[in-house]
């Protein structure tokens, strides 16, 4: 198995310059300035490379739509702004690997003929900001980017995470997201084209450009070809960040990767793709990671964290837990999310107190439901789901907690 | 014509019949009132003249100047004037008028009221020559409620009249709505148990 | 045209619709509340969800655009579900205080709750108490009532281009909030409570004053400047509680500035006149009309006995009806028999129709209100159109984001325009001249004038004299680059519509006939007539004026009456809602030849500076008072209606001219309103325009005042947003916004005068007068240069200013100093 995300993670020395050459670095980003433009496009289009963000977008397609697009300038942003409950995968690339995200950077710069990149990093990230720095500040010294390169720091807002919300902060605005159509690949940052692209999918470009996409294809499941970070959290004797093909189980990741369920406790549930992915009870376990197969059991890939909870876990107070992330987090703009999102906080909070009263089960559903496709963006989307599964998938749990108070078995 | 109606009109039976009503009569009570020397009590909840309720805490009227009396009036004879409290910066009467000729005693003012501020009195008696004094202001409504509802009887009457019958009737504490007496602001059922019809 | 279905109706919309804007110019209702016609679209409320055939979701109807071929449906059980809960989660925390709020009856918050959804949630949680915000003026804000839909944020950065308050803090805690949570300092256009669904915003005059349901609506023309808005004016009493915009409502189609939303107080003021006065020992009395019309009859005759009737001239005014002016025509030529008639258009219109005339022909402009909308260079010289005529401004605005025409501004002063402008050329004060000439001159040099131009009047004159103005040369006249003198140049003949603006009004002193005249030059090269031009008429009814006046120069002009030079042609003087001892340039002098009068009728709806020193004052009735008509910008007439009674014993000024005509036996005619406006509808407003013949003429930059011996300041005059000449500033809620003149001046100047912000300043000119004014330290005005508003009578700033000669009218130099 190749790992070519974090495959030089044990090196202390990874993010600097001289060992990321040694290692074979900015000779995918010398293959790449070598061939044209289009050509370049072309190469991650055949690789079938998906973006690792969340939704799983073809990249080499947004690629040509921002590249047809006749305006100009044009810009690449890279959205580190890693904000999801779970994950921390491009965390890793960002302070030990930082080169492997700028040579991706560089190539997409070229690809797409952009004017500058920007990589907008989470504000809860200073590590990264150094490493980011010292690698971009080496790797211009070394004359590999020919580019304006600019780290732009969040200010803690989730819904950055968005990609136009992320442009509107990034162009000094507030953040909150636009209106889709113009999608940003016609009309993103300053109103021109704009490519966004996960840490992780950027991370992939160097791969793809000196090994070919042939050999990248061959890696993964055919529909989700490459590599996937999966940062695993919660019950499992070994967490962690793992480098694992596409479409590997999440029985294997949990048992075989992350060691396992803790203390030898049984699964409870798990969830496959960061905080708003639906959650999975144990029987679904089988699931092959990888944006088809995670779809097909009731849940989405999502950015791959995997989290897990063992047995004696109160699922209640994990949901209630998850609603109050989503309720800071929500910006306001649209009714649903921003209201509806501490309603149904304020719900799990009282069960959780055991202050639940009959019907409140039914309450839930009936105003997640409501917010549920009817907002602006998927993050009340996101909240309203975790609502709907955890209620969807352990309603005896929820029924059971009413009226009752299980801070005693709980152990989270 | 037969014998009964010949014996009936022999003997004039029907008016020894009404004489003897007459006769009856004469022994009996009389059943007219001389008013005004002797007055009748109205029975509760009759709708006099208007009062203003003054408010037992503050000693000032209870009115927070929302109109709904007046756009409510079928016949059109509340006239109120608004502005902004310079103390308080809340919004207050300026002018509160009732055209009594023009009123006609429906009592939807009251139905209106948020906060049960005007009240209808048992005060029948207030005719007169002019008709500045059929012009009633807010110091005069004022007045009204001191003579006439002071005390329990004002309460009494909210109480047995003016209590929303609806319980689904509910608002929030720091609101300003009407509330059935002696709720106090305490815990109300929650909203999730709303009955039908109030989805 | 795209064609949809909707409810099952086929209907058809423009291109580039959205499915809203499809139903609802079918006369389909969707419910929203954050979506405004002149904003884009948000899509934050989610109340305007529809279904759509073949989307699982839910589709906004404001942010979607239509398609050929959709199916739509507005009213289904499951839209209806979705709405329902998206008021019901509105509800959650909105504090349902509709019995004091004064939007209830009128909130649309209120009428969605009562047709869609439930009277509250079925939540109660927290609410936010946050307290009221009172302490900015004509503006309040309720936070606790906000749904937070964003439009006041939009509308005041995306239409009226300020941007003064923005959503502050995340998700439920968010509010709507000035930067830092200051109070609130802005223009106080009031836009942002227009378009406020709820009772979040308000204005505070009308704070608590009335439901609306007691009120009657009665949509009435602005009497301010020319643009001619509608202000749609709720009546209560026989007193106006508010007035607003109405969407759709008028010319303005509900957008209002300060002066036409919050300015109608002036009808209230306590220095309105109830009653004739006369002056008997020295002191005005009041009297009675009969006495008082007696008199005027009396005195009138004695001076026309004595000194002629050319001894009597009459001032008309630009805020007056036509038909009061039409009047006072009347009554000059007939129970007078003088010509000399006069306004103060004088110093501010008659700029630009003179120089009208000797361009093209014609004896003024009719605009077209829409037409900045189409052009695609925009130059604006020297003007602040946002402040002066805040509404046509703001088509000049939209011009520039909707259709992202290039604006290119030229002027000292940072305005509103130029923070917007894709080019400022930021040029020495009353330079005007010199900078269109030398764009004149980049144009012929590089030969990008249209070639017809070649052919008109005057043509080699104008190519010989421009050459005295070579980009280099008037670079170094005006300050500009010669470089950006070209590109504008370049960028002027490049545009297939463009147009050129300029106001010119009475209280500018930088602008002259001159900049009038080479702006119709260049307008000639372009290869344009008069409808490029841009330039409204200062007031009201200045354009209606000028109608009735009619033709000039039979009689004596406000410049002879007034500014004599030692001789006095005038004895009696009849004024008619003017204030010249205020509002006239240069006012030492006019003061001197108003006290030199045998005798001064002013007849005016307000006790000014000028009547205190009449012999006698007669009241008018003031707008609203009396109908009348209002020739605006777009030259068409428009009626404004009386809505409330007279103030005590004042009268329509037409009736007060028709009863003293009559009394100095003069066929006056009128007997009534009706008879009158007949007779002005075909006398005067039935006057066409003729077909323009363009001519073009040299013009000369006049050299402003010598800067020397310390006077080394230029002294701008001008107008503000909030005001109007001087009658605004007996407004008390236009005084609240802005009370006091002050004076604008660059932080390097000031230091070099010692003159520190909000510190008092002593402003000396050359003719002796000496002013005191606050002093506002700002980068908005450029190094040598002031700025000082001439609405507020007391703070005499036209004690400093010179009337215009020859058309000019230059920038005074003045000494500042700290006081």
């Amino acid at each position: 198995m190749i790992k070519y995300l974090l495959g030089n993670i044990d090196n202390p020395n990874a993010a600097e310059i001289e060992e990321y050459e040694k290692a074979g670095g900015y000779r995918a980003l010398t293959k790449a300035l070598s061939m044209e433009p289009e050509d370049v496009i072309g190469e991650v289009r055949k690789s079938g490379l998906r973006g690792r963000g969340g939704a799983g977008f073809p990249t080499g397609m947004k690629w040509m739509f921002a590249a047809n697009d006749p305006k100009f300038p044009k810009y690449v942003i890279c959205n580190a702004d890693e904000g999801e409950p779970g994950t921390f995968k491009d965390r890793h690339i960002l302070e030990k690997n930082p080169h492997v995200l700028i040579e991706g950077m560089a190539i997409a710069v070229h690809a797409l003929k952009a004017e500058r990149g920007y990589i907008y990093l989470r504000g809860e990230y200073p590590e990264a900001e150094k490493s980011l720095q010292k690698a971009i500040n080496d790797a211009y010294r070394k004359g590999y980017l020919g580019f304006p390169l600019h780290i732009h720091r969040g200010a803690g807002a989730y819904i950055c995470g968005e990609e136009t919300a992320l442009i509107e902060s990034l162009e000094g605005k507030r953040g909150q997201p636009r209106l889709k159509p113009p999608f940003p690949v016609n009309a993103g940052f300053f109103g021109g084209p704009t490519v966004i692209n996960n840490v992780e999918t950027l991370a992939n470009l160097p791969f793809i450009m000196a090994s070919g996409a042939d050999s990248y294809l061959k890696i993964g499941s055919p529909e989700c070809p490459g590599n996937k970070l999966f940062p695993v959290s919660g019950h499992v004797e070994r967490p962690g960040v793992f480098e694992l093909p596409m479409g590997t189980t999440l029985r294997e990741i949990i048992y075989e990767h992350a060691g396992g369920i803790k203390n030898g406790r049984a699964l409870k549930a798990v969830i496959p793709g960061g905080i708003s992915a639906p959650v999975l009870p144990p029987d679904k376990i089988d699931c092959p990671m990888d944006f088809v197969s995670v779809q097909k059991y009731g849940s989405m890939l999502g950015s791959g964290a995997v989290m897990v909870f063992a047995e004696g876990t109160c699922l209640v107070k994990v949901a209630w837990r998850a609603l109050k992330f989503f309720e800071h987090e929500s910006c306001g703009k649209c009714t649903p999310c921003r209201e509806g999102t501490g309603w149904l906080r304020s719900i799990l909070e009282r069960i959780e107190n055991g202050q639940g009263r009959e019907g409140d089960i039914e309450l839930m559903e009936d105003v997640a439901g409501n917010i549920a496709g009817n907002t602006f963006c998927p993050l009340g989307d996101g909240a309203a789901s975790v609502a709907l599964n955890f209620i969807r998938h352990f309603r005896s749990e929820f029924e059971d907690h009413i009226g009752t108070d299980c801070r005693k078995m709980a152990v989270l | 014509m037969n014998t009964k109606k010949i014996v009936k009109t022999i003997f004039m039976t029907e008016i020894l019949q009404g004489m003897a009503l007459t006769l009856k009569s004469l022994f009996s009570p009389a059943v007219t009132r001389q008013y005004p020397k002797e007055k009748r009590q109205p029975f509760p909840g009759f709708r006099g003249q208007h009062a203003f309720v003054r408010d037992a805490k503050t000693g000032k009227e209870k009115c927070i100047a929302c109109g709904l009396c007046g756009a409510v009036c079928p016949s059109k004879c509340i006239y109120i004037y608004t502005k902004e409290d310079e103390e308080t910066r809340k919004k207050t009467i300026d002018r509160y008028e009732i055209e009594l000729l023009r009123c006609v005693y429906c009592a939807f003012c009251v139905e209106a009221c948020p906060v049960g501020a005007i009240a209808l009195t048992e005060n029948y008696e207030y005719s007169d020559y002019s008709r500045e004094a059929l012009y009633m202001t807010k110091e005069k409504l004022l007045d009204n409620w001191d003579r006439f509802m002071a005390g329990p009887k004002g309460d009494e009457y909210f109480e047995k009249f003016w209590t929303p019958k609806q319980q689904s009737f509910r608002a929030h504490d720091d609101q300003a709505v009407f509330r059935p007496k002696g709720s106090n602001g305490a815990a109300r059922p929650e909203a999730d148990t709303r009955p039908e019809g109030v989805k | 045209m795209i064609e949809l279905t909707i409810n099952g109706r086929k209907v058809q919309c423009p291109p580039k619709s959205t499915i809203l804007q499809a139903a609802q110019a079918n006369g389909i209702y969707i419910p929203h509340l954050c979506w405004d016609r002149r904003l884009t679209p948000y899509g934050g409320c989610r109340l305007c969800l529809v279904e759509v055939e073949g989307q699982k979701k839910l589709l906004a109807s404001c942010s979607t655009p239509a398609e050929q071929g959709m199916v739509v449906q507005t009213e289904t059980p499951k839209l209806e579900k979705a709405r329902r809960t998206v008021l019901e989660l509105l509800l959650v925390h909105h504090p349902l205080d509709c019995p004091v709020c004064d939007k209830a009856g009128e909130c649309e918050l209120q009428d969605l709750a009562f047709k869609y959804g439930p009277s509250q949630s079925r939540f109660s949680g927290e609410r936010k108490h946050e307290p009221e915000f009172l302490a900015a003026p004509l503006i309040e804000r309720n936070t606790n009532r906000c749904i937070l839909c964003g439009k006041c944020v939009r509308v005041c950065k995306e239409h009226q281009g300020v941007g003064a308050i923005n959503l502050i803090g995340r998700g439920f805690k968010t509010k709507i909030s000035p930067a830092f949570e200051e109070t609130l300092d802005c223009e106080f256009c009031g836009q942002c409570v227009d378009s406020c669904p709820v009772g979040a915003l308000g204005t505070k005059p009308y704070r608590f004053r009335s439901r609306v349901w007691f009120m009657e609506e009665q949509p009435n023309i602005c009497p301010y400047c020319s643009v001619g808005c509608t202000t749609v004016l709720s009546l209560r009493e026989g007193r106006i509680m508010r007035a607003r915009g109405k969407d759709g409502v008028g010319i303005n189609e509900g957008d209002l500035c300060p002066r036409g939303r919050f300015g109608f107080d002036f009808i209230e003021s306590e220095h309105r006149l109830t009653t004739p006065l006369l002056r008997k020992g020295g002191k005005l009395e009041p009297a009675s009309w009969q006495e008082a019309l007696e008199f005027v009859a009396a005195r009138l005759s004695e001076v026309k006995a004595k000194h002629g009737a050319e001894s009597v001239g009459a001032l008309g005014s630009e805020r007056c009806s036509v038909e009061d002016n039409y009047m006072l025509r009347k009554f000059m030529s007939l129970a007078v028999g003088s010509n000399n008639l006069d306004s103060r258009a004088r110093f501010g219109y008659h700029k630009q129709t003179g120089a009208l005339k000797k361009a093209f022909g014609i004896p003024w402009l009719a605009l077209d209100f829409n037409a900045p909308l189409a052009a695609d260079v925009l130059f604006v010289l020297e003007s602040d159109l946002t402040s002066t005529h805040p509404v046509y401004g703001l088509k000049v605005l939209a011009a520039r984001r909707d259709s992202e025409a290039t604006l290119i501004v030229a002027g000292p002063q940072e305005t509103k325009l130029a923070t917007w402008s894709s080019t400022w050329l930021r040029s020495r004060p009353a330079t005007g001249v010199a900078l269109v000439n030398g764009i004149m001159s980049a144009m012929l040099e590089g030969g990008l004038h249209n070639k017809d131009a070649e052919k008109v009047n005057g043509f080699p004159q104008l190519a010989e004299h421009l050459k005295k103005y070579s980009p280099g040369e008037a670079a170094r006249m005006t300050g500009v680059s010669a470089e950006d003198i070209r590109q504008t140049a370049a960028a002027l003949a490049a545009a297939k519509n463009p147009m050129l603006f300029a106001s010119f009004g009475s209280s500018s002193n930088t602008k002259g006939e001159g900049t009038a005249l080479a702006l119709m030059d260049l307008a000639i090269l372009l290869g344009r007539g008069p409808e490029a031009l841009g330039m409204p008429p200062e007031f009201a009814n200045t354009l209606g004026l000028q109608m009735a006046f009619g033709d000039e120069g039979k009689g004596l002009d406000a410049r002879q009456m007034l500014y004599g030079n030692g001789q006095k042609p005038i004895k009696a003087l009849y004024i008619m809602g003017e204030n010249p001892a205020v509002t006239f340039p240069g006012t030492a002098k006019v003061m001197k030849a108003l006290e030199g009068l045998d005798l001064l009728i002013v007849q005016d709806i307000m006790m000014t500076e000028t009547a205190a020193m009449a012999h006698v004052v007669l009241p008018a009735a003031s707008w609203s008072e009396k109908e009348g008509t209002f020739v605006g910008l777009t030259g068409k007439p428009q009626k404004f209606v009386k809505c409330l009674p007279e103030t005590g014993l004042s009268m329509p000024d037409w009736k007060i001219l028709r009863n003293l005509g009559t009394l100095m036996k003069a066929e006056m005619g009128a007997g009534n309103f009706a008879e009158l406006a007949e007779e002005t509808a075909e006398n005067v407003l039935s006057a066409q325009l003729p077909a323009a013949t363009p001519a073009l003429t040299a013009v000369e930059q006049a050299t402003t005042e010598t800067t020397e011996d310390g006077y080394r300041l230029l002294l701008a005059t001008g107008n503000l947003m909030q005001h109007s000449g001087s009658l605004t500033a007996i407004s008390k809620n236009l005084g609240s916004a802005v009370s006091d003149a002050y004076l604008q001046i660059n932080p390097a100047d000031a230091k070099a005068c010692g003159v520190t912000d909000e510190g008092f300043a002593k402003v000396s000119g050359k003719n002796g007068a000496v002013i005191y004014l606050k002093a506002k330290v700002t980068v908005e005005v450029p190094e040598g240069m002031v700025f000082v508003p001439t609405h507020f009578a007391h703070a005499g700033v036209n004690m400093l200013t010179s009337p215009p000669t020859n058309g000019e009218a230059p920038a005074v130099a003045v000494k500042v100093e700290a006081a």
